[in-house]
């Protein structure tokens, strides 16, 4: 229970920041995917449950703020979150490199996914220019970002962790 | 984690596969919704005009406040030599003006002959402040902090800086989502101030990294157009209201059909730093 108020905060603080906050910092016109970082955690820390439903609600809320087609963002989040779940057994909390590359392989597959089904279906080809100017700057930005926030979630985790054992003994 | 294994005191969950499979089916109804049938879900908007809209606003504003603060700051010098400048040329402007408003004052006795003076400084605006920008870098949407509780309405124009902005797409109960028109799936039916010749302008993610937006289907027989002409909102659009400045042609090629001429548009309103909009009360089709 206390598990879900905490993930349902940290959904709706994330989505605040990646609407209000981030596009003020913008670094080279790139706002970073912040919401990634968030549903690819809760994917490989808690499992391919909460993943599966935090990606689900980040992409809802998406959804209704960004485009037209609805439930687009959803899916694609689920499915995200439900993939990064499937690795949560290699998870440990003190390994940094196997979060860094599942948050940017996950940053990479929205990308291409949003390239693939909303540019490239509208007949923008020029893959190159996008990759170079969009997906690129934003990966990097995100695997820069979610070194400052990992290590928050992080520490949300091992605080539950810790509470959650001592009510099991 | 295998339902076969649960603990036997264990409440029974409904395994995770099945989850996804459900909510996979949602979103796909959802999609088929919204995009074959086009139905607005207004239910929806209604979660987040509760939950994150109050947020927003209040972040923008603690935001609003420091940026602008840091700016203030950094500019205070910059102001007064301007200042300086700038009063000289009031004094020059004044001048002029009352020149001009004698000259308006005939022209609007001479318009109301005619019965012509529909322009847009006419239309009924209402101010709106932008509480978040889109969340993500393909697409140039953003939300207001007005809603269908003020009156907004689909379809409403949008303005910042006396050009046009955009319209707005969705309405919830207290924020409205506007799509600008720099968007890449944002199409502008619009005309040439000079010469009335019609064009259509597309935003483009490509070339609004350079600060242009691309127009095409401008006549080949348009031979009068310049570089540097200006762009209106063209009176046979049906979402955009009549003679709303959009910006200046910065670029122009014949295309390789032979038919028709394209080129690139520079936007009249700087769309790095939106806070403050105007939204049009009136609605294209309550015109007519």
């Amino acid at each position: 229970m206390k598990r879900v108020i905490i993930d349902i905060l940290l959904i709706i603080l994330f989505f605040v920041l990646q609407t209000t906050v981030f596009p003020m910092l913008k670094f080279m016109n790139i706002i970073p995917n912040v919401l990634i970082i968030l549903v690819s955690c809760a994917g490989f820390m808690q499992g391919d449950r909460a993943g599966l439903f935090v990606g689900f609600a980040c992409g809802f809320l998406m959804d209704i703020c960004s485009f037209e087609i609805f439930g687009f963002y959803s899916i694609l989040f689920m499915f995200i979150g439900y993939l990064n779940g499937l690795f949560h057994n290699f998870f440990y909390l003190k390994d940094l490199k196997i979060p860094a590359i599942m948050i940017t392989s996950s940053d990479l597959v929205c990308c291409l996914a949003t390239y693939f089904f909303l540019f490239l279906l509208r007949s923008r080809f020029d893959f190159g220019f996008y990759f170079v100017n969009i997906i690129l700057p934003e990966m990097l930005f995100t695997l820069l970002i979610s070194v400052i926030i990992y290590p928050f979630l992080w520490l949300i985790e091992a605080y539950i962790f810790k509470k959650k054992n001592a009510e099991s003994s | 984690m295998s339902p076969l294994v649960r603990k036997p005191e264990e409440k029974y969950k409904l395994p995770t596969k099945y989850w996804l499979l459900i909510l996979s089916g949602i979103s796909v109804i959802l999609m088929l919704l919204t995009f074959v049938f086009d139905i607005p879900l207004k239910p929806f908007n209604e979660v987040v005009s509760v939950t994150v809209v109050p947020l927003q606003k209040g972040v923008s504003i603690v935001g609003e406040k420091l940026y602008s603060r840091k700016e203030m700051m950094k500019e205070i010098n910059e102001l007064v030599d301007k200042n300086n400048k700038l009063m000289k040329e009031v004094e020059d402007l004044k001048y002029e003006n009352s020149e001009l408003l004698q000259e308006k004052y005939k022209l609007n006795s001479l318009l109301k002959l005619y019965e012509l003076d529909q322009t847009y400084s006419d239309y009924p605006k209402t101010g709106a402040t932008v509480i978040s920008a889109s969340t993500g870098n393909w697409f140039s949407t953003f939300i207001i902090d007005k809603g269908s509780k003020d009156g907004m309405k689909v379809g409403m124009n949008v303005l910042a800086g006396g050009g046009l902005v955009g319209r707005i797409t969705e309405v919830g109960t207290n924020w409205s989502r506007v799509l600008s028109i720099i968007d890449d799936t944002s199409n502008v039916s619009c005309m040439v101030l000079t010469t009335n010749d019609h064009l259509m302008v597309s935003g483009s993610l490509s070339t609004m990294e350079n600060g242009y937006i691309t127009f095409n289907q401008l006549s080949e027989n348009a031979t009068d157009v310049v570089v540097g002409d200006k762009v209106v909102t063209s009176n046979i659009s049906d979402v955009y209201l009549p003679g709303i400045q959009v910006g200046n042609i910065s670029y122009m090629e014949k295309d390789s059909n032979h038919l028709s001429i394209s080129g690139y548009i520079t936007p009249s309103v700087n769309f790095e730093h939106i806070s403050e909009v105007l939204v049009i009360t009136e609605l294209k089709t309550e015109l007519e």
